[in-house]
């Protein structure tokens, strides 16, 4: 990775400059990128054991025991030990697999190059936002082996459960460790969203207005800003939590808690503080993790469609709705918290609100297909994918945004399926359609087309797999976080359903493997790619060199003369017109 | 390819032609690089200042939620901070007064000055420190009621950003010790001083979130 | 346009992908008619309705989308003869599936906001009230006797032998019956159950009955609802306290209002 222009003059760049303190936003992208590749194993891994819980109930193989000392003592899974595996699956996939992924990883990579710039506006600070998410992962993944294991109360970490020492035995340490660890997250995305703003709306290169950037950096775009006004509440509701926990304050903690056999000496704080906390933060978090999913999509389907994308104006419009609206409606995860009836109206209609903006993009999606000529590679496949789980997922949100409707499904398998299909479903494919997609300007070698494509197909059918069926485990009031449904008599008839899902679930995973394995061998022996725009796309990171050294380009930055969408344009020679070719006419002028 | 060219309204142009967004953030093909670094800096601060008044917001809420609870006993200031009120009042004046000196060029002043609001900036965290102390002296710490846990936070949250600003302040001190500051050329000064006041101005409202609402 | 050609074209892939979406729609949406919400035992039949409602709505344009979306992959796959277009903005139709999808929302909202205040108005007159406290792994009921009143109740009290706290001198709750896990309702009669944990968040979660509240350590959230039907049911928690959250469960019985008051009888004698 050489050919490129090295902005900074000095000729050889050590190791360590180039691969671990690098301020390249191409390299910390693959740092990220790296990571996240690393947690999604841990996430997935934890996934495959829940999995194995709720597959076979409380079932015995001493094998297990080896593995697992504390969690699975004479080879069957403790019930603490299981609660500690969904916190932690649910944290890590969140935070460190898809929020690091699609933001700090694919915006690092794409931003400056899709906007025309030699950098980030800040190098240092992505720099410095990468080295902060590391221990934040490090200190999550730690808490593993720490005495009473890791944090025990749930993604959303609802005191008192996760302020009081004595409510989970054991889970001392591993709750002040997650706390911390999400500190470090929380600094570290808001660096990067500083960056990302202020690139793209400081750096763009000439020629290059806002309306004609690419859907997946306006979607960055607003991904940073969320960012930047989400996270700091949940900072400062993680510093109350922290205070709570080892100082003796009382800000979620009430009187008259009595664990144990004692009474604790809080008075007059309010659990439900922290709920309002977090899911102000929370809720613009799951758009964090779609926006760039749904950016993504936009741009493969247009390039794989050789279509323009249909009506830009009304998709960018649409995420800046979604992105407004996500402030306003984070009450929908509190219909039966006991907050003031009043309130459950106002969330109701705010949250579905927010289908309508989401409806205009999928019909926008419809509608590009329309009349296209679809090439069906690897990441287009991962594209559609991504617009069935949208709708799939998407529709379910209305039934859990009617308040009246919430009461029976609020915390069922209802809700899992849900957020499995549009975060897990939609979000990851996001990730896996981009990996395919950029891989080329990544390592100048193309990822194996027909090991993708198995990838793909044991991937969405094992999706649907799992995350169907859990759809008719919640209407029929299965309960989500438990460790054995079948201590309900009128949940036993389901175990049926969850074995099959488990089977499902255990492909699906096994399925990952090719794509780890296809990742890696790509890297060093696929295809190399011989022009620098393989894809035939149009947007600006496509005329950088194969190997982009540091500062993308190795002469002028180009200009921006047309939106990233002019497939098949009727005034212009070839399906496609780049960015930064004239229009025909000014071409012929000179 | 590079050169400029007057390039005309054709049918393909951008999603529709807009430019709604582009009055305010021009194109930066042209102009130095530097001028375009400044305006990043700058830039970046007010997007950063943004971020930490929605960190302050969110205590803000908790706190006004916090002061419905029924055990809510109001604390009395400690009479220190309004020493430390008048310091860090002080101290901006210095900070402005750097700022000016930079912008027209009078490097001595200017680095007395940056250096008096340093000072007067450690003397502000000192002075908390000691303000604390008081409390404790009289038997109020961290965790006695939820007033004396809010005052405690949330001037620690603020002190940790006024120490931010006091390493930023030594920063630009180290760079104008070694003359890498030319007004025009750099914006440091400048954002630092933006950044002083923006905490100044977080004092006082803290103070009146503590102890007026 | 020579890299990747063999790949890309594999319109074979299109043709399989639009079959399969059409499989999933057609296989997923069967089986809500075999799995559907757990028989009803209260008087919350207009939940139930809206939820069959926006199962209507949401099921069309669940059907309708994939199908149409896999009907597109299937015709549009790559054909190199085929004709491409660069149309790409039509006001009127963004228009038109704007205010469609508005439009489809807005009898849901509407049907919700008035459905949810008739679930969280006042209790009727006649309703009579029982106490329901969650801790750490355990419902406590607690019934107010045949005074009708609940002997009043402080934390401080709190121990294991006072389980609920007790005031031992309010007379009020001498005749009290306390029971452990289990709760027994008489048909057709609205009742009304105070919540309030010792501990954690917990949900009180009758899903035979759609009612769920969580108790929320601090403040007493309450429910009020009418059983309809007789018989032997569960009550769930459903909000994770820990690790025994799983196993938080507790019985609840319908009875006719003659064998409840047979049962009551027998209660208060025992106590
Ligand atoms: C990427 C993440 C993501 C996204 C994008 C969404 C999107 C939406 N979510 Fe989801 N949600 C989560 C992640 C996400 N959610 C998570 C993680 C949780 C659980 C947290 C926890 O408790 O652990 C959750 C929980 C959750 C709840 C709380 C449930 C409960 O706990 O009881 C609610 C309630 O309103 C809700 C609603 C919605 C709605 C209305 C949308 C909408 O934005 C969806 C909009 C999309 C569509 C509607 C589809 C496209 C439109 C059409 C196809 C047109 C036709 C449509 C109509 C005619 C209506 N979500
Ligand atoms: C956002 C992400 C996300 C993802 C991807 C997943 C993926 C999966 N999840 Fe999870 N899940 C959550 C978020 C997610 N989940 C959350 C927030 C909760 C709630 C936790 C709580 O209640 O507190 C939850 C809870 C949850 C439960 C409920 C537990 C309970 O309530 O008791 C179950 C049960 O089956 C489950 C299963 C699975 C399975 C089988 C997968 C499988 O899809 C996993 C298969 C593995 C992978 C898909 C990883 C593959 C990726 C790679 C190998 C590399 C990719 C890397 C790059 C591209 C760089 N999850
Ligand atoms: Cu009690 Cu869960
Ligand atoms: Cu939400």
């Amino acid at each position: 990775m050489s050919e490129g222009h090295d902005d900074h003059g000095h000729g050889k760049q050590s190791f360590i400059s180039k691969y671990i303190f690098s301020y390249d936003h191409k390299m910390i992208a693959k740092q990220y990128l790296t990571l996240v590749m690393f947690m999604a194993v841990v996430g997935g891994s934890l996934a495959m054991l829940v999995r194995l819980q709720l597959g076979w109930p409380g079932q015995h193989a001493q094998f297990w025991e080896t593995l697992f000392p504390a969690g699975m003592a004479q080879g069957v899974m403790t019930p603490e030990f299981y609660v500690m595996l969904f916190t932690m699956h649910g944290t890590i996939m969140v935070f460190f697999v898809l929020s690091l992924g699609p933001v700090s990883g694919f915006g690092n990579f794409l931003i400056p190059l899709q906007v025309g710039a030699r950098d980030m506006a800040f190098p240092f600070l992505n720099m410095m936002s990468f080295w902060t998410a590391l221990p934040g992962a490090i200190i999550i993944l730690i808490s593993f082996f720490v005495e009473g294991g890791a944090a025990a109360s749930g993604w959303t970490a609802y005191p008192p459960l996760s302020a009081i020492r004595s409510a989970i035995p054991g889970s001392a340490m591993g709750q002040t460790l997650w706390i911390v660890g999400m500190i470090f997250f929380i600094a570290s995305f808001t660096m990067g969203g500083l960056n990302f703003v202020v690139t793209i709306l400081n750096l763009r290169t000439k020629g290059l207005k806002m309306m004609r950037l690419p859907l997946t950096t306006w979607a960055q775009f607003l991904v940073g800003i969320l960012g930047l006004l989400a996270f700091p509440a949940l900072a400062a509701g993680s510093i109350l939590l922290l205070f709570d926990r080892g100082l003796g304050t009382s800000f979620y903690l009430p009187a008259g808690i009595f664990i144990g056999d004692t009474l604790f000496p809080h008075s007059g704080g309010s659990p439900l503080l922290w709920q309002h906390l977090f899911w102000f933060l929370g809720h613009p978090e799951v758009y964090i993790i779609m926006l760039p999913a749904l950016g993504f999509t936009s741009d493969i389907i247009s390039t794989f469609t050789r279509r323009p994308i249909f009506g830009y104006r009304s998709m960018v419009y649409a995420i800046v709705a979604i992105a407004m609206l996500s402030f306003v409606v984070w009450g929908h995860h509190m219909f039966v918290s006991g907050m003031s009836p009043f309130l459950g109206t106002a969330f109701t209609m705010t949250t579905l609100c927010i289908a309508v903006p989401s409806a205009v993009k999928v019909f926008n999606w419809l509608a590009t297909l329309w009349m296209a000529k679809i090439q069906f590679t690897t990441p287009m496949l991962f594209a559609l994918g991504i617009v069935s789980f949208f709708v799939t997922g998407g529709l379910t949100g209305i039934f859990l945004g009617t308040n009246v409707v919430d009461i029976q499904l609020h915390d069922t398998y209802f809700v899992v399926a849900h957020f499995h299909f549009i975060m897990a479903g939609a979000g990851l494919f996001g990730l896996l359609a981009a990996v395919y997609y950029w891989f080329p300007k990544m390592f100048g070698r193309h990822m194996n087309e027909r090991a993708g494509k198995v990838h793909f197909w044991f991937t969405f059918i094992a999706y649907y797999g799992v995350f169907f069926p859990m759809h008719y485990l919640g209407i029929s009031g299965m309960m989500r976080r438990i460790y054995d449904p079948n201590t309900y008599d009128y949940l036993k008839p389901f175990q049926n359903v969850n074995t099959f899902i488990s089977i499902s679930a255990f492909i699906l995973g096994l399925a990952q493997v090719i794509f780890l394995a296809n990742y890696f061998w790509s890297m060093f022996k696929g295809k190399k790619v011989e022009s620098e725009n393989p894809w035939h796309a149009n947007t600006l990171e496509w005329s950088t060199p194969i190997h982009p050294g540091h500062g993308n380009w190795p002469g002028d930055i180009p200009e921006v003369y047309r939106w990233p969408y002019d497939y098949q344009h009727p005034d212009e020679e070839g399906d496609h017109a780049p960015q930064w070719q004239p229009p025909a006419k000014v071409k012929a002028a000179k | 390819m590079a050169e400029t060219l007057t390039v005309p309204k054709t049918k393909s142009g951008d999603g529709g032609g807009g430019d709604f967004v582009d009055q305010s953030f021009g194109d930066y093909g042209s102009g130095g690089e530097s001028q375009k670094r400044a305006d990043t800096a700058k830039l970046g601060l007010r997007i950063a200042l943004g971020s930490v008044t929605m960190l302050f917001a969110a205590f803000t809420s908790a706190y006004i939620v916090r002061s419905a609870g029924e055990d809510w006993i109001p604390l009395a200031a400690p009479s220190l901070i309004w020493v430390n009120t008048v310091i860090l009042l002080f101290s901006s004046v210095t900070m402005e007064l750097g700022k000016r000196a930079f912008e027209s060029w009078r490097p001595v002043a200017f680095r007395k000055w940056i250096a008096v609001t340093a000072v007067l900036g450690a003397l502000f965290i000192a002075g908390q420190v000691a303000a604390w102390n008081q409390l404790a002296s009289q038997g109020i710490y961290l965790q006695s009621h939820p007033h004396s846990s809010f005052f405690y936070v949330l001037t620690g949250v603020h002190a940790v950003h006024l120490l931010v600003g006091v390493l930023a302040l030594f920063y630009v001190l180290m760079l104008a010790r070694r003359y890498e500051l030319t007004p025009g050329e750099s914006s440091s000064p400048g954002v630092v001083a933006t950044y002083w006041h923006f905490v100044g101005g977080i004092w006082i409202y803290l103070i009146v979130v503590l102890f007026y609402l | 346009m020579a890299e990747n050609i063999q790949a890309t074209r594999d319109a074979k892939h299109g043709m399989a992908l639009a079959v399969t979406l059409w499989a999933i729609m057609l296989v997923s949406v069967a089986f809500f008619f075999k799995y559907d919400l757990p028989e009803l035992a209260s008087d919350r039949q207009s939940q139930d309705t809206l939820y069959y409602v926006i199962l209507g709505l949401t099921g069309v344009a669940y059907i309708v989308i994939q199908s149409l979306f896999a009907f597109y992959i299937w015709k549009y796959r790559h054909r190199d003869d085929a004709e491409g277009s660069y149309w790409h903005e039509s006001h009127k139709m963004e228009v038109a599936w704007t205010i469609a999808t508005a439009v489809i929302l807005v009898p849901i909202v509407f049907a919700g906001l008035v459905i949810w205040d008739d679930v969280k108005a006042a209790p009727p007159e006649d309703v009579f009230t029982i106490e329901a406290v969650g801790a750490q792994f355990q419902w406590d009921i607690r019934y107010p006797g045949p005074d009708g009143q609940f002997g009043s109740w402080r934390p401080e009290l709190y121990s294991l032998e006072n389980y609920l706290g007790i005031d031992p001198d309010d007379a009020a709750g001498n005749d009290d019956i306390h029971l452990i896990n289990q709760m027994v309702l008489p048909i057709d009669q609205p009742v009304r159950i105070l919540l309030r944990s010792k501990d954690v968040q917990h949900a009180f979660f009758l899903p035979h009955f759609r009612v769920k509240q969580d108790l929320m350590p601090g403040i007493m959230t309450s429910v009020w609802f009418t059983p309809t039907k007789i018989g032997e049911y569960e009550i769930a928690c459903a909000e994770l306290c820990g690790l025994g959250h799983y196993r938080m469960r507790a019985f609840l019985s319908i009875r006719s209002q003659a064998d409840y008051d047979t049962w009551l009888a027998e209660q208060s004698q025992a106590n």
